[in-house]
């Protein structure tokens, strides 16, 4: 080559650098989804909108992917290494805590403010590649109704996770756009208070736009928020935000709202008590329940089963099993025998816990030194009891049978026992406000369901009153991930949770006759006043520069 | 495509060397390696570089090189960099100060250079949104109809580009006496612009955090070789010894603040190793009559200990063991130090070849040895090493309390024993000797009343010698922590050309 070609060549060398007419650089071939890619496919709005649900929890896959009660006096965990252990024994921090949701409920948020963002243009979305003129349009039509509520479903899943982040880490930041790389990350917490606005307003704003039963539009969408579930949230937040956790001066107009609250999703007339307490929460039958307001749906499994069945039925391995605490809070309804404190029991105790020499799985369960469910037996529970309620009886995890079963967010008892408490709270006991119900009416309803029937409260006075209705939500609500949160918010944390876990001993005497005779299972730990509250994660600690506050004692 | 171009000039003592070439190539690789279309992976570069070499009566050079390279990973219109070099030599030897002396070649190097470098093992287009599933949420009564969500994969940083390194080096080449050679290099290579998840952002940014270029790492090192040939008579032999010395330091790393500020990868090698401080074993009298943990004790993290297990020490002193007691433990198992020393020699028809080659200032972790170091555990066997176990059962006169260098045995997985600590943590180095040969070449008078060429027997090994300590109290080959160990093999050989 001689200098001249040399020069023509440099040549067209900087000529396509400087206009890339030569660059075979643009290789790029996407396979994942790209906005380019998704373009025209109008079913892909369905796709984002769902996206904020997936981060949603179910309470059957909380702590140790069990229930959340072995970290309450409800129940202890079988396993010895165990994360509701390290609850147990107070021996949880920023470093390491067993129910860390931070990052994850933030995940959640933020597909929840990307599809609200990027779905403004919904309705045209909707109508690309597709004819919204003849009789398409009808669907075309229910489509746009559909986002329409999806949109709203989002704003109230954006406010659940929020008032999520808040039972556990009181104020936390609150962000209601997508962050860019170009935006600060580095966020102070809201107060508690602006997190429990930020979620009524978001429900007020949007609670008559939302579906009312989704059963009357397509039952297979059943599952996503409604209306009523809104309000349920709503009607959570403020009874939260008037208990004495958050309400140190006792302010009443705080417990007035919270019975509003409850009382607009009572008054909607749409939920009334399901007829057996025992059915309920087995199988599918929360998916068409009149009781049920919100549940998650999840798909035939026997995993609870498989964790939490007695350690004699096959497949099963303890688990969570109820503690003598527990127990004990049932009431009698009768004299109590002596040979059985089992019997003229509250019916909710045999419908929720497995007790000595009842009959569940087809059998007599043993729980006696020496029987086959007993604490001789390696991995037996080490309570005495096991848990019964969730769990379908009799499912062989031999043949590996599974059911379908729903996780209850809100249901309609847990909204009258809001109402309740606020209602006594707000006006005393016998006070309706001119409202259709009083407190003790509202806790006497739920007492009442067939098959409870369990006789009216007495209570002379609001202290009292006050008593029997945490005591109501103790035994109505057990093992639904309600009973430590309400310890907290009562500030009856530190006086409950740092009391010995109990179980029962049963000796067999002769035939058909036992004893009973307490035990102490282990000790509790509850530091008061830091465990009222979760530490932020130290990883946020460490790397906001010192906007973001621990929270006290941690 | 490639094409080039060059320019060679001389005038007086000086000559001038002038070089451009443009390279543009493509490939595919087919990621499933099943020839099906779809899944070919293209790949792009486009580079133009080119040199000027100058030298001056062959006693000083300097060179400056350059390259434009552009790489398809990037976003249009941020895909090339501009990475230059400049070196100089000066030969002393043609000084005339030292010219006519015969014993003495001497060349002194120095180079400064800036490379990119566009593979990251992360992701290709980094700068591209990508929508990814985030899960499915189930809807319906009864069976359920699973809803799939959709979110950002990552976010897209649209300035990814490539990594980089700057690298300088200065060196010695001498030969002494026309037979002994040594090389003398020094270097430093700043790495940045290393492509990191940017662990800065939050959490309430709520994704996978951005790729950025924001990691930095320096190496720094030293090589040296000697190299000597003589011969005496029909003895004529060739020894030399090589060693370097390599050591990095993770500059920036985007890292997310450890609980215990001893635990931090920012400020230390690459591949750190994070564990607690042993402190022998928890004895009987640690324990009440309970079996409970005393309580002037510190709580370890890992579930409930017994005797036998072992104790950590409490660094932060908050009476509890855990992340916030970690601290760096060992070195690398990268060595720091690597050398190696061979001989060659031959008489006659025999000849012999022997490699050493060492590694110093190097840990291993025994638990990367898996089930070696990890008695019973999930049905795993049990090694010699288990042997000095803590057991104390008085009754039956077995007491190893003073003398245990191991855990207590169990078949439970535990929590406790079984987690990076100082007791696991051991020297790593070895010399080894790599390859050993023995040869004879049959003499060509004898050669030849066969007709043949050349013929010759030999007899070599491989891996024939180790010197480790891990090897002698563990039996864990220092190279191969677990699986196959390195080969020892040997071979018998005969070459016959004709």
């Amino acid at each position: 080559m001689n200098i001249k070609n040399g020069y023509s060549l440099i040549f067209m060398i900087i000529t396509c650098l400087l206009n890339n007419s030569c660059t075979k650089l643009d290789t790029r071939i996407d396979t994942q989804l790209t906005n380019k890619n998704i373009e025209g496919d109008y079913t892909k709005v369905w796709n984002f909108g769902y996206a904020s649900y997936t981060y949603l929890r179910n309470g059957f896959s909380s702590v140790d992917d069990n229930l959340f009660a072995a970290a309450s006096d409800e129940a202890e965990q079988t396993a010895p290494i165990s994360n509701a252990q390290l609850f147990n024994e107070g021996n949880w921090s920023p470093y390491n805590n067993p129910d860390e949701v931070f990052k994850h409920h933030y995940e959640g948020i933020r597909a929840a403010n990307y599809f609200l963002e990027n779905s403004n243009d919904y309705k045209s979305f909707l109508a690309l590649n597709r004819d919204t003129m003849s009789d398409r349009q009808k669907q075309y039509k229910l489509d746009v109704q559909d986002i329409e509520w999806l949109r709203n479903e989002n704003r109230v899943l954006r406010a659940y996770y929020y008032l999520d982040l808040a039972k556990r880490y009181g104020g936390v930041p609150l962000v209601t756009k997508t962050l860019l790389l170009t935006d600060d990350t580095d966020l102070p917490s809201a107060s508690y208070n602006d997190i429990i606005s930020f979620v009524v307003s978001e429900i007020d704003a949007v609670k008559d736009s939302l579906q009312s039963d989704w059963r009357t539009f397509d039952v297979a969408k059943a599952g996503r928020i409604t209306k009523g579930a809104a309000l349920a949230i709503k009607s959570q937040a403020l009874l939260y935000a008037a208990s004495p956790l958050h309400n140190s001066s006792n302010d009443k107009s705080k417990w007035e709202n919270a019975a509003k609250a409850a009382r607009e999703v009572i008054t909607l007339g749409r939920y009334s008590l399901h007829n057996s307490y025992q059915n309920l929460f087995v199988i599918d039958n929360t998916g068409n329940s009149p009781e049920t307001i919100w549940d998650i749906r999840l798909g035939a499994s026997n995993a609870l089963e498989r964790k939490n069945y007695p350690i004699a039925t096959p497949g099963g391995s303890s688990g969570v099993t109820p503690s003598q605490n527990l127990v004990s809070a049932y009431e009698y309804k009768g004299t109590p025998d002596p040979n059985n404190p089992y019997a003229n029991r509250d019916p909710r105790l045999g419908f929720s816990i497995v007790t000595n020499n009842s009959n569940w799985n087809g059998r007599i369960m043993e729980m006696w030194i020496g029987g086959r469910d007993g604490s001789n037996v390696i991995n037996s529970s080490k309570t005495g009891y096991y848990l019964k309620k969730f769990l379908n009886d009799n499912l062989n995890l031999v043949k590996n049978e599974t059911k379908v079963r729903n996780w209850i967010v809100f249901r309609y008892a847990g909204i009258l026992l809001n109402y309740a408490e606020a209602m006594n709270e707000a006006f005393g006991p016998d006070n309706a406000n001119g409202w259709e119900l009083t407190a003790r009416q509202a806790v006497n309803l739920v007492r009442s369901r067939p098959g409870v029937n369990m006789p009216a409260v007495v209570a002379a006075g609001q202290g009292e009153m006050r008593e029997k209705i945490k005591h109501e939500r103790q035994i109505e609500l057990a093992f639904e991930d309600h009973r430590y949160w309400d310890l907290l918010r009562w500030k009856d944390a530190e006086s409950v949770l740092s009391q010995p876990l109990k179980g029962i001993v049963v000796t067999k005497n002769t035939a058909n006759s036992f004893s009973y005779s307490e035990t102490t299972v282990e000790k509790r730990v509850f530091i008061a006043p830091k465990m009222y509250y979760y530490p932020l994660p130290y990883t946020e600690i460490g790397k906001s520069k010192g906007k973001l506050q621990q929270n006290p004692g941690w | 495509m490639e094409a080039s171009v060059g320019y060679n000039r001389k005038f007086g003592e000086h000559e001038l060397l002038a070089a451009v070439n443009y390279l543009q190539y493509s490939y595919q690789v087919d990621a499933n390696q099943n020839g099906a279309a779809g899944l070919n992976i293209n790949y792009g570069y486009q580079n133009v570089g080119g040199r000027i070499h100058y030298t001056v009566n062959s006693r000083y050079s300097a060179e400056f090189g350059f390259a434009y390279s552009a790489s398809d990973n990037y976003a249009k219109g941020n895909r090339g960099g501009f990475y230059p070099a400049v070196s100089a030599a000066w030969n002393i030897s043609n000084e005339s100060f030292l010219q006519g002396q015969k014993h003495l070649a001497l060349k002194l190097r120095a180079s400064a250079g800036k490379s990119g470098y566009d593979n990251f093992s992360g992701g290709r287009y980094l700068y591209q949104l990508y929508y990814a599933n985030s899960g499915s949420f189930p809807t319906g009564n009864g069976t359920p109809t699973w809803r799939s969500g959709l979110t950002q994969a990552y976010v897209p940083n649209p300035d990814i580009f490539a990594e980089q390194s700057l690298k300088y080096n200065v060196g010695i080449d001498a030969k002494l006496f026309n037979k002994l050679d040594i090389t003398l290099d020094a270097f430093v290579d700043k790495r940045s612009g290393i492509v990191t998840l940017d662990n800065s952002l939050l959490a309430v940014f709520g994704t996978t955090p951005a790729y950025r270029n924001i990691g930095r790492v320096t190496n720094k090192g030293f090589e040296a070789s000697v190299n000597f040939s003589n011969k005496a008579g029909a003895f004529a032999y060739n020894v030399g010894a090589m060693a370097s010395f390599n050591s990095n330091k993770i500059d920036y790393m985007a890292e997310v603040p450890p609980p215990s500020l001893k635990a931090a990868q920012t400020g230390g090698p690459i591949r750190s190793t994070f564990g607690y401080v042993a402190n022998g074993f928890y004895d009987i009298t640690d324990f009440d009559a309970n079996g409970g943990l005393r309580t002037s004790l510190p709580v370890p993290n890992f579930g409930a200990v017994q005797p036998g297990d072992i104790k950590y020490v409490d660094q932060n002193g908050d009476n509890k063991i855990d992340q916030a007691d970690l601290v760096r433990v060992g070195n690398s198992y990268v060595p720091k130090f690597t050398y190696s020393f061979h001989l060659s020699t031959a008489y006659k028809g025999f000849d012999l070849r022997l490699l050493f080659q060492g590694a110093a200032s190097r840990t291993v972790n025994l638990l990367d040895a898996g089930p070696q170091a990890i008695a019973f555990v999930n049905n795993a066997t049990v090694y010699s090493m288990a042997e000095n176990r803590w057991a104390y059962y008085p009754d039956r006169s077995i007491d190893t309390r003073s003398t245990a260098t191991y855990p207590r045995l169990t078949t439970a997985a535990n929590n406790n024993n079984y987690i990076n600590s100082t007791l696991w943590i051991k020297n790593g180095d070895f010399l080894r000797l790599r390859n050993a040969e023995i040869g004879y070449n049959l003499p060509a008078t004898v050669l030849r009343k066969f007709g043949l060429l050349n013929t010759r027997i030999f007899v070599n090994g491989i891996n024939l010698l180790t010197f480790s300590s891990l090897t002698r109290n563990y039996h864990i080959d220092p190279e191969t922590m677990s699986g196959y160990t390195a080969l020892k093999s040997y071979n018998l050989g005969l070459t016959v050309n004709f």
